[in-house]
């Protein structure tokens, strides 16, 4: 019995640590991370293997040889060679937000639900019966490893066990797969726990085969001998082929679409996939998990049977043969496994089957019949419920007739029906005449033939329906009989179900979608789906003729790059921001050129945060650029040197201005050096006449001293000159180059650090405050060092206060310029000298605004802006795409847009900073800076900055820098909501009014109500519009996606942000409508914009798209 | 949804079925409306059941005046709440189509 207790409590412990690695992997960034990576996702291919494998193939073994292997080489077949196929589907799932297999299918024939809901009927009809083995035999093996005889008392020990067995099941699959909503319907949590379970069931099946290999017998050898002189013999049966060719073909046949076609494989091969690179990690890690978990099958199912077991009872040949050798703790180890195959199974089947349940089955019929369109709104709570069905349903298969099949034969009906989905499948995603009649014509036909073949017989075989429709056929109709249709006989009942329902199936598809074509438009959106793969329109002329790598491919090894220092979040945008500017945002595949230029954007974006030098290398160090690539590239840049008549060399030494100056000033102190050598010389000539001219000793000897006192001069006049150009730096820096901090700005708190270093660098900051709550503010730092660099630096700011100027002047009154073209038109100015003197001026403007709560950011090639968040206390890097000033002629440079709320801190600072070196030459970094900002959150700015500071000189480990250090931090005053209230809604037309009616009741619940009924009247009607948009344009009229609400009342204003996942969708870019009648539609921007105070489309810190709209109270 | 229709002489009075107007149901009384404009020339809808309209509710107006416009017909609306009137200013619809305080005053602006 302690053995016993044992056993259960290592299983509790073994599902407590799989929840706790799952909410690990969700909340963690390392564990995200693991989830998202090509281990992870290859392993979780693995819930293929079942109990039915861990058990079952041993039982198939045993009766049938090596027949079971075609179950295993179907799938290792399309993984290792239809990885087109796969590459295709991920590619579709990426653009089209596909979240189920049924859901990919009605996509590609026009999104008709008719198709989806067969599509889910067939998919749901098929797995219950997989699922009841599941239960089947976790039901039998509990039984087993606590001791009691199952052969005898079967059905009693399900009706006792099963229960308990089936909630667990429920529970799991709620825990794992259903616990909240996720509008990308990826699990990573469940992908990471499912990755565990498949290493545990082949860690635990592998000891068993050993245990049985070399623990039972000495080794494989002895194992085959004793076998072939067993009586009766049972080997040469077992080896020897099995089943004639049309078994085995069936066999592949199933087994080979089941790999994607099954529910739960879909999903985990599809729609968990979050890189398509991942895909070459799971072509040989896949099959081969595959290979070895199939090695100690048929040592297993031969041991067994040489013990003199009987093939009945193969099944559990994996528990029963330790069990039996007194084995208790690998028997438990072997249920473990076990259990671990079932429960990955039922989770992830039971989750996306609810999946399709809910989205193709209960929600359309939400929309056709009213009184169940409250559904809507209860997706979570839908989908448990459909889970809960689905598993209670193959209980009661498994009841009814579990008992009387192998576990084989009953996962080998699954597989058979959903090959029915094969043909509308396949020849949708190739075929571009298939069409939505040919599909649901096939599939039907296909099923019906199934139910007619393979599941009639089934319940016949239970007692209920008389045997004579199997033996005499139905109503003594001999050509009807279900297992030998129009008299084909000589195949076994599988092999004949799979022949005629795959004829009538594929029959009805062909012909149907031959004589009932598709529409125009529906063949256009076929062809999306069927040419996916193939490369983008744009390019063409314009782009290099030959491109050499994919867009998609480089994007993701930018990102993972970029990862590595900033949030997935951040590195996604900055690696569109990266493929943007090489033009390659909207085409598939980037010629050598592009590629170059990316390679140089991403260092460049790097560099911004770990310094140049560390970009480099990070970048070398990269896969970014394969060895070819890299090839490819240096000869296109050959070509396009060769062209412009310039040498590499020239091309280098014009880059690298500030080698060459220190060149120039080694050389200066060499000269200086040769003169002195030059004077010792003398004074050595003058020696040796002193000698010989005795007489003109005297003379010779002031010679003397008087040379020896000029080098010691020269020499002091170098150091003097040294000392006063470093004094004259620091003094046009102080008085010129930075600004004292304003201190009564309303709403902001600002402090500002400089620390010179022994070489004066280019660093200077200013700030201009404007009269309606904004802030300007220039953080600059020119290229190079000393009084160059200081003096380009005041120039620079002289130009900024120009510009700004001369755009008030020319700005209405009562707006300001905007910050980009202020950039613009100072850069224009003094472009021109800062090209000859070959310096550039790295620079971020910003314009914070109080009354918009928005900080408008022209970032110019400088350190990225670190955004304290005080919501959630996180930091965030900002980071613009401009080049640094000085570098291009006639540039125009963009400016960002970065909301801020209350309490949130913004720090700006020089690259002293982050390059600040350790002794042992690592750099302080944005990332350690970001950190320091974070802990100190609590601090006001004055004291922040002297935080930092701290910190940077303790990791220098010196009072002396290389570098000046300056670092501006700018709060924002707290003001905190005096109420907040959430709501979510299905981007559904209908709920429109429940968005109305949170409004409503949000605005009546404020104290002293804010705003007045016109007021609320106004939000209500605003909210409505941005809704409604966001269902038509961001999620294309997809139904069945989620709309967040938030509100939020402070003193004098409300606010609601409506966050979304779909495409991007800003109202403000929206042009007004024409207001003559002319037009019916395209008011809602319109009206938004008449409506609320003010409309802000921005992403947020989550990735989410979030459009704010705020109103007013009026005084 | 079932639009009620009364006539006073030539001119008929069709009241709008619902209480809010917005982009679930505008198609839906886009569609069923359009009998009522088939058979009619002068049309007087009476809002008064009327609490909420949106964007896409104005478009199904906008689409019933162009409607009968095109048949040489007119379109006035009567007995609008101040929150949906509030709504048809904000666009100026008031400057392409009349609207009346109630229907009657609206059935007589047809007989002037």
């Amino acid at each position: 019995m302690t053995d016993i207790a044992h056993g259960v409590g290592a299983v509790i412990a073994y599902v407590a640590l799989l929840f706790l690695v799952a909410v690990w992997a969700e909340r963690s960034r390392r564990g995200s991370r693991l989830a998202a990576g090509p281990v992870v996702y290859s392993l979780s291919l693995a819930v293929y293997c079942t109990t039915w494998t861990f058990y079952g193939s041993v039982g198939f073994a045993a009766s049938r040889g090596l027949l079971f292997l075609a179950v295993y080489l179907g799938p290792t077949l399309v993984v290792l060679m239809g990885w087109q196929l796969l590459r295709k589907l991920v590619r579709i799932r990426t653009e089209h937000r596909v979240t189920s297999l049924a859901d990919l299918i009605s996509l590609r024939y026009g999104r008709s639900q008719v198709v989806a809901l067969i599509a889910t009927g067939i998919l749901v009809v098929g797995i219950v019966p997989y699922i009841a083995l599941q239960l089947k035999t976790m039901i039998v093996t509990a039984a087993l490893v606590a001791g009691q005889d199952v052969a005898q008392a079967y059905p009693a020990i399900g009706a006792r066990v099963g229960p308990p067995i089936v909630l667990m099941m429920f529970a799991f699959t709620v825990a794992f797969g259903i616990r909240r909503s996720s509008p990308t319907e990826r699990h990573p949590g469940m992908m990471v726990a499912l990755a565990v379970e498949c290493v545990v069931k082949l860690a635990a099946f592998v000891a068993a085969g050993a245990f049985v290999t070399w623990g039972l017998f000495h080794g494989l050898g002895d194992l085959f001998r004793r076998a072939a002189a067993a009586r009766p013999p049972v080997s040469p049966a077992l080896l020897g082929p099995q089943g004639g060719f049309a078994t085995w073909l069936t066999y592949l046949l199933l087994a080979a679409p089941a790999v994607l076609l099954l529910p739960r494989q879909f999903h985990v091969a599809v729609v968990e996939n979050s890189e398509e690179r991942h895909l070459r990690t799971a072509m040989w890690l896949f099959p081969g998990f595959l290979l070895a978990i199939n090695v100690f099958v048929l040592p297993l199912a031969i041991g067994g049977l040489v013990l003199g077991y009987p093939a009945s009872l193969a099944d559990t040949f994996v528990l029963s043969l330790p069990l039996a050798a007194g084995q208790r703790a690998l028997s438990w180890l072997v249920f473990v496994g076990g259990f671990s195959a079932g429960t990955g199974m039922v989770m992830v089947e039971t989750m996306t089957a609810a999946t399709m349940v809910s989205n193709h089955l209960l929600l359309p019929a939400a929309d056709l019949w009213r009184p169940l369109e409250r559904l809507r709104r209860h997706l979570l709570p839908l989908r448990r419920f459909a889970a809960a069905a689905i598993i209670g349903v193959a209980f009661l298969y498994e009841r009814a007739f579990g008992s009387r099949y192998a576990l084989v034969s009953i996962g080998l009906v699954s597989f058979a029906a959903v090959l029915q989905l094969a043909p509308a499948f396949v020849g949708g995603l190739y075929w571009r005449g298939a069409s939505t009649a040919g599909a649901a014509a096939g599939m039907i036909a296909g099923f019906a033939a199934w139910s007619y073949t393979l599941a009639l017989p089934v319940v016949v075989r239970a007692g209920w329906l008389p045997s004579g429709i199997l033996t005499e056929g139905p109503m003594g109709i001999e050509a009807l009989k279900p297992e030998a249709l129009l008299s084909v006989g000589g195949l076994d009942p599988l092999s004949h179900a799979v022949f005629w329902s795959l004829l009538l199936n594929t029959g009805a598809f062909v012909f149907g979608s031959l004589f009932f074509p598709a529409a125009p438009e529906e063949v256009e959106r076929a062809g999306r789906i069927v040419d996916a793969l193939a490369p983008g329109a744009l390019l063409g002329e314009g782009s290099p003729p030959e491109p050499i790598a994919a867009v998609a491919e480089k994007r993701a090894a930018v990102i993972r790059l970029l990862s590595e220092y900033h949030g997935v979040g951040e590195a996604e945008r900055l690696a569109d921001a990266c493929t943007a500017k090489v033009g390659a945002a909207d085409s598939a595949r980037l010629g050598p050129l592009q590629l170059g230029q990316l390679a140089a954007e991403v260092e460049t974006a790097l560099a911004s945060s770990i310094g140049a030098a560390a970009a480099h290398a990070a970048l070398k160090r990269s896969s970014l650029l394969t060895f070819a690539e890299t090839r490819a590239v240096s000869r296109a840049y050959g070509e396009v040197l060769a062209d412009l008549k310039v040498s590499p060399a020239d091309l280098h030494h014009k880059i690298d201005y500030h080698r060459e100056r220190e060149r120039v000033l080694e050389e200066e102190a060499a000269a200086q050096r040769f003169r002195a050598a030059e004077i010792r010389a003398l004074n050595a000539e003058l020696e040796r006449r002193v000698a010989t001219r005795t007489a003109e000793l005297q003379a010779a000897n002031e010679l003397k001293d008087d040379l020896l006192v000029r080098e010691q001069a020269a020499a002091a006049r170098l150091e003097e000159a040294r000392k006063r150009e470093i004094e004259i730096g620091f003094r046009i820096q102080q008085m010129l180059l930075l600004d004292q901090p304003p201190r009564d700005v309303h709403g902001l708190r600002v402090a500002a650090l400089t620390i010179p270093s022994q070489w004066i660098d280019g660093d200077f900051y200013e700030f201009f405050e404007h009269e309606d709550g904004c802030l300007d503010l220039i953080v600059g730092d020119v290229m190079g060092k000393g009084i160059p660099a200081a003096l380009l630096g005041a120039a620079a700011k002289s130009h900024f206060l120009e510009a700004l100027c001369h755009q008030l002047a020319m700005t209405e009154k009562g707006k300001l310029p905007e910050p980009k073209d202020i950039v613009t038109l100072a850069h224009a100015d003094m472009v021109g000298y800062l090209i000859a003197l070959e310096s550039f001026v790295t620079l971020c403007y910003a314009r914070l605004n109080l009354s918009r709560f928005n900080l408008d950011l022209v970032d110019c090639g400088h350190t990225a802006l670190i955004h304290l968040h005080a919501r959630t206390g996180l930091c965030e890097t900002r980071q613009g795409n401009n080049l640094p000033l000085g570098v291009r002629e006639g540039e125009i440079f963009d400016q960002i847009s970065v909301p801020f709320e209350p309490g949130d801190v913004f720090l700006f600072y020089s690259d002293g900073i982050t390059e600040a070196p350790n002794p042992s030459g690592e750099l302080f970094g944005v990332d350690r800076l970001a950190e320091s900002v974070r802990v100190h959150q609590g601090l006001e700015p004055e004291a922040l900055v002297e935080a930092v500071r701290e910190e940077v000189l303790c990791f220098s480990g010196s009072e002396r820098l290389a570098d000046d250090l300056t670092c501006v931090a700018i709060k924002v005053e707290g003001r905190l909501p005096v109420a907040h209230a959430e709501s979510e809604i299905l981007s559904h037309l209908g709920d429109l009014g429940r968005a109305r009616e949170f409004v409503r009741s949000f605005c009546g619940s404020l104290p002293g109500a804010p705003l007045d009924e016109d007021g609320v009247a106004q939000l209500e009607l605003a909210v409505n519009e941005a809704a409604s948009n966001i269902m038509k344009h961001a999620y294309h009229g997809r139904s069945d996606q989620r709309i967040h609400l938030d509100a939020e009342a402070f003193p004098g204003h409300v606010s609601v942000v409506l966050h979304h996942f779909g495409d991007p969708f800003d109202p403000s870019s929206v042009p007004p409508p024409p207001l003559d009648g002319s037009r019916d539609s395209g008011f809602g921007v319109y009206l938004i914009a008449k409506s609320v105070d003010e409309v802000r489309y921005y992403r947020d810190e989550r990735g989410r798209h979030c459009v704010y709209l705020r109103k007013s109270c009026r005084p | 949804m079932q639009v009620t229709c009364e006539r006073i002489g030539d001119v008929a009075i069709a009241a709008v079925p619902v209480e809010q107007l917005d982009a679930s149901n505008a198609g839906e009384f886009k569609r069923d409306i359009a009998p009522v404009l088939e058979a009619n020339v002068k049309l007087v809808f009476d809002l008064s059941g009327l609490r909420f309209i949106d964007s896409s509710g104005l478009g199904a107006f906008l689409s019933c005046l162009r409607r009968l416009s095109a048949k040489g017909g007119d379109l006035k609306l009567s007995g609008m709440s101040k929150q949906v009137r509030a709504v048809f200013e904000l666009v100026r619809m008031n400057r392409i189509v009349d609207i009346y305080g109630t229907r009657e005053e609206a059935v007589r602006a047809f007989g002037q």
